[in-house]
């Protein structure tokens, strides 16, 4: 059975019920009002956003549910994101950030995973220089704060 | 102004993020802007884990180093204290919100009261990891009434003596799933979730961790709940009867610690707390005595059941068997309590409320008199679903007893961890037998074991079922080696190494462990290996060709002793076509991510005798075995059949141990082989340091000896390789 979407600037889109109840906030929606042919709004998602997510939930509608593992030790997280999903998330950083919201707010935990864990790739390795850079951001420290906060967080370095 | 971007500012998603970068990367976020810095901040004081070990010098030798520690104390959720005193520091702090903490050290009486208070006040407690024994009776009283309250706790490791982990194991809440006692259980795990981490990372397709959505916050709320704010769920104090066990020891009651916490400066509530830590080394020491008077009778009362049995050894003097009867699962006692008496198991208390269903790991990494084992067997019922059982020292026909009553009570055991010294082969075998099916095992005894055709065979016969069978501190005969390899289909690790310690260097292993610690040749390609799914290969192969009767596998049979036999003459075409095979052995483990493999060289020679020794010599055998290197004909050359092992394209770490000739993977032509066909290869370790350039890594030597240019191609095509040589 299709369901209908409408999105922040009223585009409808129809899809599977399974492929939109890899939202958990749709399927939760569906099942308190039960099968109705009314569009379900997402006042929060936009249609070029809302047209990735479902780009998305199409592509992984067989996937079985995820586990949780709760452990958030970097070692033990794999960073290794599937080849089709790092080329969904080859997008211009808002669009990036807009499909994490998007993923955040319509609970599709694979999606916001893959999402923050691309956030986090890009910010690997790199300097705080080069991370303002990457995201744009005007660094408002002094030279005497800065030159602070690296001795306080020394211990930290290296480990 | 710098806007930061809304997606930093909800809870949920700087915490994903947060949790795939190292610290380093941390840190640097930190001082990209103040918006980031007060965001990101906070994440560098989550995990002050196995990684930092916190050390009280390496803190106090900090400008303002506990000042921070106190401020952020409540940013802590997983907290390895390397010196324990830190928690004198922490324990009047805000730090209430730990999911783990593992204390590495002994703990002096002060710091141990300090641990316990802790403890109290993390109710959000998941693992509790103690390295080292409570001195103590009194702490171990109070860590097994603490324990109950904890109703989030999951894992608890301690060490401690049979009395005391029979209370622990009454008092357990029902959310606990692992319980492991004993000196060496935290460190083989933590060895077995080192390797884990060496090898699996990088796997396609695993299941990636989803840590942050656990806390049943509302995930599509942008608020989130921040878990820094909800302080006042931490133990109620009235729950907590401090009166009763706590303070008569500190030099602080914990409710003053709290009320100075949040009332004073930090710096002076430093300087109180090193006053009291003055105060606690000094009483530690007094403390000692005095924990030895009161720790003797504890000892003394354990120890008591079992002194008519053991020598200083450990060693039975008379082996006692427990005559165990089993009683009626209808019949509980009404009391709730277990047997806990001397005299016998008696009826045990099974309502719903007893049983710890949710209990699936028991490692007992200590030794059971028939006394103690005649308490434990009917606590058994109390875990039907245990899978992992680690188990304890006792007599052999006392270990059949238990092996029996585990198969009627904990049929689901799967899975078996052998730490302790082995009396009997016999109960091996029998503990084996009597698992409907046996999933894992692992065996690292303190002293090398040897395990006979008898207990091999019993383990094959869980061949369709067996998924790792890691054995350090072991021995088997090549027969029985290779029987495993050919029948287990579903191995996806197999470790077998004579020394206990997986990461010791094997410089010994020649004159040490005789052919019965390694694989030969002959036997290894006599037929096929069905462990194609094999991911982890741990494994000693030897060229001799002695021992040509294989028993097949089936027969049971014991193999002669290889020293025993004739070497087969071989001319060097037969060698070379046998080295291929070998390889194309190894070539059917497409799966394989790490293997680890020595390659020997024996030769049966004459042994050299001084004429001091002719009488001696009498008596001794005529020939004696050595290994050497480089004669093998298995040297990892292309010439020999590296080619064969191409398909192993998940291959990330080879480890050559010591022995082997590796000198030819230097080579540039086998070089260019391993960037084209090793493309995920991450480690490779043990290729002779000569043929890198020298002894040792010095950077002035490297990549400078026989062969630079296979060096310089690894480093330039590989860049992540990380290259270990041999010294």
């Amino acid at each position: 059975m299709p369901v209908t979407l409408t999105s922040l600037d009223d585009v409808k889109f129809t899809v599977d019920k399974d492929v939109a109840e890899r939202s958990i906030l749709i399927k939760n929606m569906i099942e308190d009002v039960g099968e109705s042919d009314s569009p379900i709004p997402l006042p929060n998602v936009s249609s070029a956003v809302l047209k990735k997510v479902i780009e998305y939930c199409e592509h992984h509608r067989n996937d079985p549910v995820q586990v949780q593992d709760e452990t958030d030790d970097p070692r033990k997280r794999s960073n290794d994101i599937e080849e089709w999903d790092m080329k969904f998330m080859a997008v211009d950083q808002e669009m990036l950030f807009e499909i994490i919201l998007a993923a955040n707010y319509l609970d599709i935990k694979p999606l916001l995973d893959v999402g923050c864990k691309t956030v986090a790739n890009i910010i690997k390795g790199k300097t705080p220089e080069e991370i303002r850079k990457t995201f744009n951001i005007v660094n408002d420290f002094t030279p005497e704060e800065e030159a602070q906060i690296k001795k306080e967080n020394e211990w930290a370095e290296d480990r | 102004m710098y806007k930061s971007p809304p997606i930093y500012e909800i809870p949920l998603i700087l915490q994903l993020i947060c949790s795939t970068l190292y610290a380093k990367d941390i840190t640097n976020c930190v001082l990209v802007c103040k918006t980031w810095h007060d965001l990101f901040s906070p994440y560098m004081w989550r995990n002050l884990d196995d990684q930092y070990e916190l050390d009280f010098k390496e803190w106090t030798s900090l400008e303002g180093g506990l000042e921070r520690l106190l401020l952020n104390a409540q940013h802590i959720r997983k907290l390895a204290l390397f010196d324990s005193r830190l928690a004198l520091i922490l324990q009047g702090s805000r730090c209430t919100h730990l999911t783990r903490l593992r204390i590495r050290e002994q703990m002096p009486r002060m710091a141990a009261n300090a641990v316990m208070a802790l403890i109290e006040r993390n109710p959000k407690l998941e693992e509790i990891l103690l390295d080292q024994p409570l001195n103590a009776e009194r702490d171990e009283t109070r860590l097994i009434q603490t324990i109950p309250k904890l109703h989030r706790l999951k894992k608890i490791s301690v060490d401690m003596l049979w009395h005391a982990i029979k209370q622990l194991l009454e008092s357990i809440p029902d959310s606990v799933e692992v319980v492991a006692c004993g000196p060496y259980v935290v460190d083989y795990d933590q060895e077995w979730l080192e390797d884990q981490d060496d090898h699996d990372a990088p796997v396609d397709g695993e299941q990636d961790d989803f840590d942050a959505l656990h806390d049943g916050s509302d995930s599509h709320n942008d608020s989130g709940d921040s878990d820094e704010d909800d302080d006042d769920d931490s133990m109620d104090d009235s729950e907590m009867d401090d009166d009763e066990y706590g303070s008569d020891g500190d030099a602080f009651d914990d409710d003053e610690i709290e009320e100075l916490a949040n009332s004073m400066p930090p710096e002076q509530l430093i300087q109180m707390m090193n006053g009291a830590l003055d105060e606690a080394e000094t009483g530690s020491e007094a403390g000692s005595d005095e924990d030895e008077d009161m720790g003797g009778d504890s000892d003394d009362s354990s120890g008591s059941d079992d002194s008519d049995m053991y020598d200083g050894e450990l060693a039975f003097k008379d082996e006692k068997v427990v005559e165990y009867k089993d009683t009626d699962d209808s019949t509980p006692r009404k009391d709730g309590k277990g047997s806990g008496g001397k005299g016998g198991p008696g009826p045990l208390d099974l309502s719903d409320d007893t049983k710890r269903g949710n209990l699936t790991g028991l490692y007992l990494d200590l030794v059971l008199g028939s006394d103690d084992m005649l308490q434990f067997l009917p606590m058994l019922r109390r875990f039907p679903n245990l899978q992992h059982f680690g188990v304890p020292h006792a007599s052999g026909g006392n270990l059949e007893v238990l092996s029996r009553v585990l198969r009627r009570h904990c049929p689901n055991v799967d899975s078996l961890s052998l730490t302790q010294r082995w009396t009997s082969d016999t109960a091996l075998e029998r503990l084996v037998q009597d698992r409907r099916q046996l999933k894992q095992i692992k065996i690292r005894p303190p002293i090398s074991f040897e395990i006979r055709t008898n207990a091999a065979m019993a383990l094959a016969e869980h061949a369709q079922h067996l998924e790792r069978i890691d054995m350090f501190g072991v021995r088997m005969a090549s027969d029985d080696i290779q029987t495993i390899l050919t029948t287990c289909p579903n191995l996806l690790s197999f470790r077998l190494s004579p020394y206990s310690d997986p990461k010791e260097p094997e410089h010994t292993f020649g004159s040490v462990v005789g052919p019965s610690g390694s694989l030969t040749f002959f036997n290894m390609v006599l037929t096929p290996w069905v462990c194609t799914k094999l991911k982890f290969l741990s494994i000693r192969l030897s060229d001799y060709l002695g021992s040509v009767e294989p028993t097949g596998g089936e027969s049971g049979e014991e193999a002669a002793p290889i020293k025993d036999t004739k070497a087969v003459e071989l001319t060097d075409q037969d060698r070379k076509g046998m080295v291929e095979k070998v390889y194309h052995q190894l070539g059917r483990l497409h799966e394989l991510e790490m293997l680890e493999i020595g390659v020997f060289h024996e030769e049966v020679m004459e042994a050299e005798v001084d004429e001091e020794d002719a009488e001696t010599m009498a008596a001794a055998p005529e020939e004696e075995i050595q290994f050497l290197p480089s004669e093998s004909g298995m040297d990892f050359s292309l010439a020999s059949g590296l080619d064969h092992l191409k398909t192993l394209k998940h291959l990330q770490c080879l480890r050559l141990l010591v022995n082997t000739d590796s000198s030819a993977l230097s080579r540039l032509p086998e070089a260019k082989w391993i960037a084209q066909h090793w493309k995920r290869l991450q480690y490779l370790d043990g290729v002779s340091a000569p043929a890198w350039g020298g002894i040792g890594s010095e950077e002035d030597t490297v990549g400078k000896g026989e062969n630079p240019a296979g060096y310089e191609y690894l480093k330039t095509k590989m860049p992540d390789l990380v290259i270990r040589e041999r010294v």
